[in-house]
């Protein structure tokens, strides 16, 4: 199988990256949801905004089998 | 027993769920229901049917009584609105790679790239002037609505558009990283992926966290859109730039 090896290595930095960044977004808002200062929803909601944006960058790793 | 969970879950969460009388509950949940009233426990049906005599009524109590339903019940929409959206740049792109289609390829790049950037133009110089004529509460609402719808469908389209034209530019023998115009292209495309994870992704973020909060900071979110929407008209003009750079690369 050909694999375009710096397509893939460039999709899971930049995953990397983002995953850094939501990362310490998401734990932010879990201390706030201890304060109750955040409902539960924006938890949920942040969960399901991150399995979006990983299905995104597992959809743009699978070119790099391909190109 | 199937219902047994969903009277449980709805007993917990002090939800009046959207189901008013008897004859609304499944065959399975009757039973339930008739063992609670014989048991001496407050019939279900008295819970729902006094309180909620319309499906409409039901629905609009339970967000009133509810916080989490009450601020964004449609957040969770537009979220999958977007994501349906988001995902087709990609589908197209391993449609296109998987065929060996090279219409496909420049067509996924083209239609991907001109929309990532007549979006940003249109934020940057339509939207900017509307949000600024609105008050606040006005800019929140848009806010609230923009930030979802756009969360996955942006970050998707850049990031095929990007993709699709390395792909295209090694299948034509043109991606020399020793050529200026190449270079140049990979620089506009760094500042631009830069402010993408570093500025729009965590403001979108931080605003579905102030959304969710039970006093949300307004004029954060304002604030927070308002960055974004000026950020886009930047973004634009990189990439007004950068298909300067990929016309010169196309016909020279």
């Amino acid at each position: 199988m050909n694999v375009n090896l710096a397509a893939l290595l460039a999709v899971f930095a930049f995953a990397g990256v983002m995953l850094a960044i939501f990362g310490t977004l998401y734990a932010g808002a879990v201390r706030s949801y201890h304060r109750d200062e955040l409902g539960f929803e924006g938890i949920r909601i942040l969960r399901w905004a991150l399995v979006g944006l990983l299905a995104i960058y597992a959809l743009l790793a699978a070119t790099a089998f391909l190109a | 027993m199937t219902s047994g969970p969903l009277l449980t879950v709805a007993s917990e969460r002090s939800v009046a769920w959207p189901v008013c009388s008897m004859s609304a509950l499944s065959n399975a949940a009757k039973p339930w229901a008739t063992a609670l009233n014989s048991s001496g426990i407050k019939p279900l049906t008295s819970w729902l049917v006094p309180a909620c005599p319309t499906k409409m009524t039901c629905v609009e109590e339970a967000r009133a009584s509810n916080p989490d339903l009450r601020r964004s019940p449609y957040t969770s929409r537009l979220l999958l609105w977007s994501f349906a959206i988001g995902v087709l740049p990609p589908l197209a792109l391993i449609t296109g790679l998987a065929t060996r289609s090279l219409l496909l390829l420049t067509f996924v790049h083209v239609i991907t790239g001109g929309t990532w950037t007549g979006f940003d133009l249109f934020m940057g110089v339509v939207m900017s002037r509307v949000m600024r004529s609105l008050d606040i509460p006005a800019r929140v609402e848009v806010a609230k609505r923009l930030t979802p719808t756009t969360f996955f469908i942006l970050p998707s389209l850049a990031a095929v558009a990007v993709t699709s034209g390395i792909y295209l530019a090694q299948m034509e023998s043109k991606f020399d990283l020793s050529s200026p115009w190449i270079i140049a292209a990979g620089v506009v495309v760094l500042i631009l992926t830069a402010q993408g994870f570093g500025i729009f992704m965590p403001n979108g973020v931080r605003i579905f966290i102030e959304l969710a909060k039970r006093q949300p900071d307004t004029g954060l979110i304002a604030r927070l859109n308002m960055r974004n929407i000026r950020l886009a008209g930047v973004q634009a003009l990189l990439q007004v730039l950068i298909i300067l750079i990929m016309a010169h690369l196309a016909v020279y």
